[in-house]
């Protein structure tokens, strides 16, 4: 992605959401880390507490394989999946080859069921987690950046869930 | 209406020998029952003494519907004590966890209690002389659980007055908690990293029955495992394997794999699968920890201890054990429909942050609500749940390996795939559940 890095957000949850994860999982660097803390922004490492997720490159391609295998079971029916994006606010830039962080309160929605069309059935299958979280999911964090860090208390949302109810849901702040 | 309420009759005749009736996973009186026998008369597990390190450090826990309240005391001793105010009731406290000093104060009306439950003192005093509160049990502060039984720091409680002693209840079974807490050289674990939650919308039972169901790894995890396969393609089989793939790719071992790593029984429920070897028996050696281990167990028993690597080992009806990745499961029932699962993950005092990040790691693959391995097992107890009320066929079969020999013998042993570990847990089921019912028209 070139130009605003405001649009990375919003770039990165549109290839979620229409289920192109090929796009999505070319945007992480080679040592990029996908971390979903349990405890949101209070969590200072995966290593000392544990992590709804915490994935290398490695990890993530083997959820877009799995997703492509008709025996993924939970798919069926398949995920629907919606983010609902705050506007990114730019925390700290820095000057060339430097990191940007970004912060980008949101909330996502899953739903199953409700009469996928044919064609969406025989398309490109649907995103990542689809379970009923509990685990504080209302506080975690997802860095969409290679290497994100941090930073910040998580916002919490409440969500109307679009039409259908929600299996599984994330609000909290992309840094 | 009652169908199941003073007719034990009605409920022994739901656990056949080898196939039980769909009531079990259906039925809202089925549920209230078990809350109240199978729950309050089993020993449960409620928490880990080492969430409550310092004197006046609580956790709250419901069990059989109840809520409860354990304690750390300033002598170092753990209470267990029911979470309801003597004055009207108020919980005394509703966080998960915390602090509340030397004493307990009610929020309502600012009765306070020492950290064993007794009174300490109440506002406006006067009003109270020439009354009975004294003689109340309203006077005598919180009431405590009378049976509780902290074994190797797991704290468990037994609720109802009737049943049998912590050791007759689960026997040999214990080994399995020896086993984990053995692993560490210091023979001390701590329960860290917090516990990953799941509400699942089936029966309990649904859940408990997969822990000993070594037929399903293969079709149900068949996305999973075979992304994982395509993935490490390539790879030597003796090529060291990042530690999520070592902890992945077994399970799409086959089914004679399973088969062969054995299962056993016991009396009231309990089981081990995987006595010979399991898909956790194959994790890279840690030499400086297996020397450590040396140095405080000896020679063969450290070998002995560090050899065993179960699958799961279940303290029925509601703990699941897993010894070698340090780990645990506890199966909290909310309705008859759904279910909160617990995953926590142990440090083990003595040992390598290393095994502490395969406990994390493992959970976190396995048990997190983002996992890529359970979705699929959700997705099917959940189908099991909505499927059921298909009727047509009203019958859950348990048919594979059955043996009517096996209805005499406590303990069995057998090959992995025996449906016998599933038929156990009913039997234990059928018997707490009709025990002593009285009998009605
Ligand atoms: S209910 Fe606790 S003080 Fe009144
Ligand atoms: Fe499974």
């Amino acid at each position: 992605m070139n130009g605003d890095p405001r649009d990375f957000a919003a770039h990165e949850a549109a290839l979620l959401d229409g289920r192109r994860f090929d796009e999505w999982l070319a945007l992480f660097a080679e040592d990029g880390r996908y971390w979903v803390p349990l405890l949101g922004a209070a969590q200072a490492d995966p290593f000392s507490h544990n992590s709804l997720a915490f994935e290398d490159r490695l990890l993530l391609q083997l959820r877009v394989e799995r997703l492509k295998n008709p025996r993924a079971h939970s798919q069926h029916p398949m995920s629907h999946c919606q983010h609902v994006l705050q506007a990114s606010r730019i925390e700290q830039e820095e000057g060339e080859g430097g990191e940007v962080r970004l912060r980008t309160p949101f909330v996502y929605v899953e739903s199953r069921g409700g009469g996928a069309t044919a064609a969406e059935r025989h398309g490109a299958p649907p995103p990542r987690a689809h379970r009923r979280g509990l685990g504080h999911p209302r506080e975690a964090h997802r860095p969409a950046r290679p290497r994100a860090g941090l930073a910040g208390d998580p916002a919490v949302h409440l969500s109307i869930p679009p039409f259908l109810p929600p299996l599984f849901l994330i609000t909290g702040a992309t840094t | 209406m009652n169908s199941y309420r003073h007719h034990p009759d009605r409920i022994a005749a739901l656990v056949q020998d080898d196939r039980v009736h769909r009531d079990l996973y259906l039925s809202d009186e089925l549920f209230a029952l078990e809350q109240e026998r199978l729950f309050a008369n089993s020993w449960v597990f409620l928490g880990h003494a080492s969430q409550v390190p310092a004197a006046g450090d609580f956790i709250t826990q419901e069990i059989a519907g109840r809520p409860l309240l354990m304690v750390r005391q300033p002598d170092g001793a753990v209470h267990v004590m029911y979470n309801r105010c003597a004055h009207k009731g108020t919980q005394l406290v509703t966080d998960e966890s915390g602090n509340t000093g030397r004493f307990f104060r009610c929020p309502y009306h600012a009765w306070t209690y020492k950290l064993d439950g007794a009174p300490l003192g109440l506002p406006l005093k006067n009003g109270y002389e020439g009354t009975q509160l004294k003689a109340c049990e309203s006077g005598q502060g919180l009431s405590a659980v009378r049976h509780v039984k902290v074994y190797r720091d797991f704290v468990f409680v037994r609720l109802s007055d009737a049943g049998p002693s912590f050791e007759d209840y689960f026997g040999e079974v214990l080994g399995a908690i020896d086993n984990m807490v053995d692993r560490s050289p210091e023979g001390r674990l701590t329960a860290e990293g917090g516990v990953l939650r799941n509400i699942v919308h089936c029966n309990w039972k649904v859940y408990l029955e997969n822990i000993n169901d070594t037929v399903h790894p293969m079709s149900t995890h068949e996305s999973a495992t075979q992304a994982a396969e395509a993935l490490w393609e390539g790879h030597a089989p003796d090529d060291p394997k990042p530690m999520a793939m070592e902890q992945i790719l077994p399970f799409g071992s086959g089914y004679e794999f399973f088969d062969r790593m054995g299962g056993r029984v016991f009396a009231n429920g309990h089981s081990v699968l995987g006595i010979h070897f399991s898909i956790h028996s194959n994790y890279a050696q840690l030499p400086a920890y297996e020397a450590a281990m040396r140095a405080a167990h000896g020679e063969a028993r450290a070998a002995e201890i560090l050899q065993r690597s179960p699958q799961n080992s279940v303290l029925y009806p509601s703990l699941s054990v897993k010894g070698s990745p340090q780990a645990i499961r506890v199966i909290r029932p909310l309705a008859a429909d759904r279910t909160l699962i617990e995953a926590w993950s142990f440090r083990a005092a003595g040992a390598p942050a290393l095994l502490f990040e395969r406990a994390l790691s493992y959970n976190r693959l396995v048990f997190s609500p983002m996992s890529v391995v359970a979705h699929d097992d959700v997705h099917l107890f959940e189908s099991i749940q909505k499927g059921l009320r298909a009727g047509g066929n009203e019958w859950v079969s348990l048919h594979r390996g059955y043996d009517a020999a096996e209805r005499a013998q406590s303990t069995v042993t057998t090959n992995g795939t025996n449906e016998l570990l599933m038929r156990n847990q009913f039997r234990a089921w059928a018997k707490a559940m009709a025990a002593d019912m009285e009998v009605g028209a």
